[in-house]
């Protein structure tokens, strides 16, 4: 009878001491594990759900079965002409804009004076971002513009950029890879943490300075141009501020990105159903697209100790 | 022999300086690349009307025409919309920092069941793109009467963007773990250790993280469109949009347009002057930017 009553305490205490830290552990983690439930899991499952219903915010969802997907799949051609704009502004931003980031980047890390002055204003522009930025490449852009006004100097007649149907989502890609300063601080971070041995090590071998940036310099950084890729890539596929002030989508669906198309069906049309359906689209794509990327990316980043 | 290294070092000279050329050479094609847009707008914002209209356009304005500026602020409440702005950006900050620090504190210093696997998870987030959750949320915050008001743009901020999680987990990894050992033989609990010894040495972390949370909460336009509702709840960022609009629709001022670009950046430019050392100690540090 007595050790059984003083054993119980010690046995509740023993069993709070091992449950302690882990409790403490998830109650300093609390703040994002609400967060992560209810801005996170629930709408990504919720979304999925109501991507089988006909919801526009009065009364009820509907279930209609796989209506939103057949018509989203076959039917709905803003659907075709949206995806082509968005993978065409793919590849007229992910591969250049990497290669810019790559060579500003070096260009930075140069030994040479006035490095902080360039690097302070090639970062900016990314700063201002947003609304403000799109205007400024608005007005870049205009018909009487400086870029048409520089071009006139070569006798070279400029279109009217963002209304003319084939010029208008090219120009929405150089105001893009006018402000890839994130990706190039990355990359230069990257090179900056370049072990200098290595560099002697070819130098030793007598190397010529392309052997150096070939065989040391690349595989180095090649982490971060991968993370670089993958993030521009997501970060495009959901563009959608950028055709939302420069050019509303045109002229016609000429830069209709698939962020924009999506935006219009559900807070334009209230048509939450579909844009759900167009949402787990959008995110299975992408998911695709970032595991092909990881595919790849065993051929050509190069990661500490693995052979 | 003297006479050959000194040719050869003579050499060694002559090369570096083509490579510096070629340096400066290519960095000043840089800098009109990622600068003379700024100059333009800046420059643009102090034309008169009829300078506008000139072709070919004219770089320098004919007079230092400051008209733009009262013009545009006054077409558009901007006030209201600067203060409105303000107000969100400044408790959106404070989420940020209370409750990035404390679930980066959780990740890093101290040992729990499924840690390793919700930090996992918790990068994954990072990927999920924004409109696969944004239409229940919308439902969600529409349900309980937030939509309208300026909650969906704050109260998400107190618990923890990923992002920063990250920053402040990196961070704190950078401390010794000495400083824990220490303080818990003096009795200090978890709090304590957080609050009292960890929590003064990350100033850094904080501050990168109050820069990048500023800049992007005052850019963030596509959330505020999608909840905002009233002109009296607008932002700086809709403000501008609004603008836009209205000078799409035959307002043929494009000084106003870029007198408004330039006031409204201003705040982003002072935070980026003031703080961009630690903006890019943060991208060192995480190896990613802050957005």
């Amino acid at each position: 009878m007595q050790t059984a009553m003083t054993i119980a305490p010690r046995l509740s205490r023993i069993r709070w001491a091992k449950l302690r830290p882990h409790l403490v552990g998830w109650a300093f983690i609390s703040p994002w594990l609400v967060s992560f439930g209810f801005l996170m899991v629930y709408p990504f499952i919720a979304s999925f759900v109501l991507s089988f219903t006909r919801y526009q915010l009065i009364g009820s969802p509907e279930f209609i079965g796989f209506e939103n997907i057949q018509r989203m799949l076959f039917e709905d051609p803003r659907v075709r002409d949206s995806l082509k704009v968005t993978f065409t502004y793919v590849l007229l931003t992910v591969p250049a804009g990497t290669a810019i980031s790559i060579l500003v980047a070096i260009l930075l890390n140069q030994k040479v004076r006035g490095i902080p002055f360039f690097r302070t204003s090639f970062y900016m522009p990314s700063v201002i971002g947003g609304v403000g930025l799109a205007l400024l490449w608005t007005t870049i852009l205009a018909k009487n513009g400086p870029v048409n006004t520089s071009l006139a100097w070569i006798g070279i007649e400029g279109p009217n950029w963002l209304f003319d149907t084939t010029w208008a989502l090219p120009s929405l890609a150089l105001k893009a890879l006018a402000t890839a300063g994130g990706a190039m601080l990355i990359i230069l971070a990257a090179l900056q943490g370049v072990p200098q041995h290595l560099y002697e090590a070819v130098e030793l071998d007598g190397g010529a300075e392309w052997a150096k940036f070939w065989h040391v310099t690349l595989p180095q950084i090649s982490p971060a141009i991968f993370y670089n890729v993958i993030v521009t890539t997501i970060g495009v596929m959901q563009s959608f501020v950028d055709a939302f002030i420069m050019t509303d989508g045109g002229p016609g669906t000429a830069t209709l990105f698939y962020g924009l198309y999506l935006y219009r069906v559900a807070f334009g049309f209230f048509r939450m159903g579909y844009a759900s359906a167009l949402a787990w689209m959008i995110f299975l794509i992408i998911l695709g697209l970032t595991i092909l990327n990881f595919r790849i990316a065993r051929y050509w980043v190069y990661y500490e100790g693995e052979e | 022999m003297s006479a050959l290294t000194a040719s050869w070092s003579k050499s060694r000279t002559t090369q570096r300086r083509i490579r510096d050329l070629l340096a400066y050479l290519l960095l000043a094609v840089g800098l009109v690349w990622f600068i003379f847009p700024l100059v333009w707008v800046i420059l643009s914002s102090l034309k008169t009307f009829q300078d506008f209209n000139q072709i070919p356009a004219r770089l320098l304005p004919s007079e230092l025409y400051l008209g733009n500026y009262p013009r545009a602020w006054n077409s558009v409440p901007f006030g209201i919309f600067f203060l409105n702005t303000t107000i969100i950006v400044a408790l959106c900050v404070v989420g940020e920092l209370v409750s990035a620090s404390l679930v980066g504190f959780g990740f890093s210093r101290l040992r729990f069941w499924g840690r390793n696997f919700l930090f996992m998870i918790l990068l994954s987030t990072m990927m999920l793109p924004f409109w696969v959750t944004i239409i229940p949320r919308f439902l969600l915050y529409k349900e309980i009467g937030w939509t309208g008001t300026w909650l969906p743009l704050i109260v998400p901020s107190y618990f923890a963007n990923p992002v920063y999680v990250f920053l402040m987990r990196q961070f704190f990894m950078t401390l010794p773990s000495e400083l824990d050992d220490a303080a818990k033989i003096d009795g200090c609990n978890e709090l304590g250790i957080f609050l009292r010894i960890l929590l003064p040495l990350t100033k850094p972390a904080l501050a990168t993280i109050a820069i990048f949370a500023f800049i992007n909460v005052w850019t963030d336009f596509v959330k505020q469109v999608i909840y905002l509702s009233q002109e009296s709840k607008y932002t700086v960022a809709i403000g501008l949009a609004f603008l836009r609009w209205q000078i799409a629709q035959g307002d043929p001022v494009p000084g106003l347009l870029m007198a408004a670009t330039v006031f409204t950046s201003l705040p982003m430019i002072a935070v980026f002057f003031i703080g961009q050392k630690y903006m890019v100690r943060g991208i060192a540090l995480t190896g990613r930017t802050g957005t």
